[in-house]
């Protein structure tokens, strides 16, 4: 439960609008993300747990903790996937 | 910018051309050029990016790029810090500049200015009757130039059909364009519909600059409207495009020089400067705008 979630080094991200566009410089993919991914991924410059992920988007959103919590796994398992957040050993 | 060579007749070569270009970056970029009589075939283990013809190597531990083009016949290396290049050209090629100025040395000349902040980009740049600036992206089957070219002979001012690059400055954005002539594939040449034209052998295209059609060209264009272009079979239309996915696709097109990470960042900010400032459209372009030339005005308010 404690495992914490960092931003990859070579990510970089804008904000425009709401919305963010993510550049992973490995592999030159980019691609956008609606304004709750921009809360993650701007979270996620320091390395951060679920807990914390969950509790920034109760705070920035009119969201319940369980809906929270489902949505930033969800974002945390495509971004881990694609490489964008690494998990950081404890 | 200076050119350095013991070969009088290259470095008249490539001054001329540059002088043509009438680029005018802040801060005085050297190129040094020599003659080597085989292509370069060192090893560079660094990361590397492939484009057709050319490899682009980057990273740590050095802080210069490598640009090998066509197997070493073309080899340069830029330092980013300065924006000093030193550039070898194979004698095989040496007599025949065309080849390689505009493939190769363009870019060479693009990763030097990167350290003066300017960020290249593939787009065509122009300003409307109503003097509002427009940058147009897309890639080289896009319509690009033949827009480009169309506008020009409809009075627009031109900056470039493809090689601009975006200036890191004060509020807001400017593009400067690459003097060039408007480079034309037959498609395009015959929807003109012009006589004459300068036939560019290598690029099996026919160029035209602005003022030959009627326009004029243009240094600097500060957009007020960004339009992402492709070539469609349907009616030309312009679609409103929310400013991220604006810089998603001006990203698309200005991929090759994001090679260091703060590099990156800059460009990045650049391009979302640039789409803050804009309007943002979808442009489809269809064969219609032949017969109403003035609709790409007509369609922006």
């Amino acid at each position: 439960m404690n495992q914490r979630y960092q931003r990859h080094p070579n990510v970089r991200l804008t904000a425009l609008e709401g919305e963010g566009v993510v550049l992973h410089l490995d592999d030159r993919r980019y691609f956008t993300v609606n304004a709750t991914g921009l809360t993650l991924l701007e979270s996620l410059l320091e390395p951060r747990t679920l807990d914390d992920l969950v509790a920034a988007l109760v705070r920035e959103y009119e969201v319940s903790p369980p809906e929270a919590r489902a949505t930033a796994e969800a974002f945390l398992k495509q971004c881990t996937e694609r490489g964008v957040v690494r998990t950081l050993e404890a | 910018m200076h050119v350095l060579c013991d070969e009088p007749a290259l470095r008249q070569a490539v001054e001329a051309w540059l002088v043509d270009s009438r680029l005018t970056p802040a801060r005085p970029i050297e190129l040094r050029i020599t003659l080597v009589k085989e292509p370069w075939s060192g090893e560079d283990r660094r990361r590397v990016l492939r484009q057709p013809d050319l490899a682009f190597y980057y990273g740590p531990p050095d802080d210069r790029l490598r640009l090998v083009w066509r197997g070493g016949l073309g080899h340069a290396v830029v330092s980013v810090e300065t924006g000093a290049a030193t550039v070898e050209i194979a004698e095989r090629i040496a007599s025949s500049p065309e080849t390689w100025l505009r493939p190769f040395l363009v870019l060479v000349v693009a990763s030097q200015l990167r350290g003066a902040g300017w960020s290249h980009i593939h787009a065509a740049t122009a300003v409307d009757p109503r003097d509002r600036g427009w940058l147009i992206a897309g890639d080289s089957n896009s319509g690009k130039s033949t827009t480009a070219a169309l506008l020009a002979s409809r009075g627009w001012a031109v900056g470039t059909d493809d090689t601009a690059f975006l200036v890191d400055g004060p509020n807001p954005v400017e593009v400067v364009g690459w003097h060039e002539p408007i480079a034309l594939r037959e498609g395009g040449y015959q929807l003109l519909g012009r006589e004459g034209g300068q036939f560019l052998a290598r690029r099996q295209k026919t160029g035209f600059l602005p003022e030959e059609l009627g326009g004029r060209w243009v240094d600097r264009v500060t957009p007020e409207i960004v339009a992402i272009a492709a070539v469609h079979e349907g009616p030309t239309s312009l679609e409103p495009l929310r400013p991220a996915l604006a810089v998603a696709d001006l990203l698309s097109w200005s991929l090759l020089f994001v090679v260091d990470p703060d590099g990156a960042q800059r460009h990045l900010e650049l391009v979302t400067r640039l789409a803050a400032q804009a309007r943002c459209y979808r442009l489809r372009l269809g064969r219609d705008i032949f017969e109403r030339p003035d609709l790409l005005s007509e369609l922006v308010p």
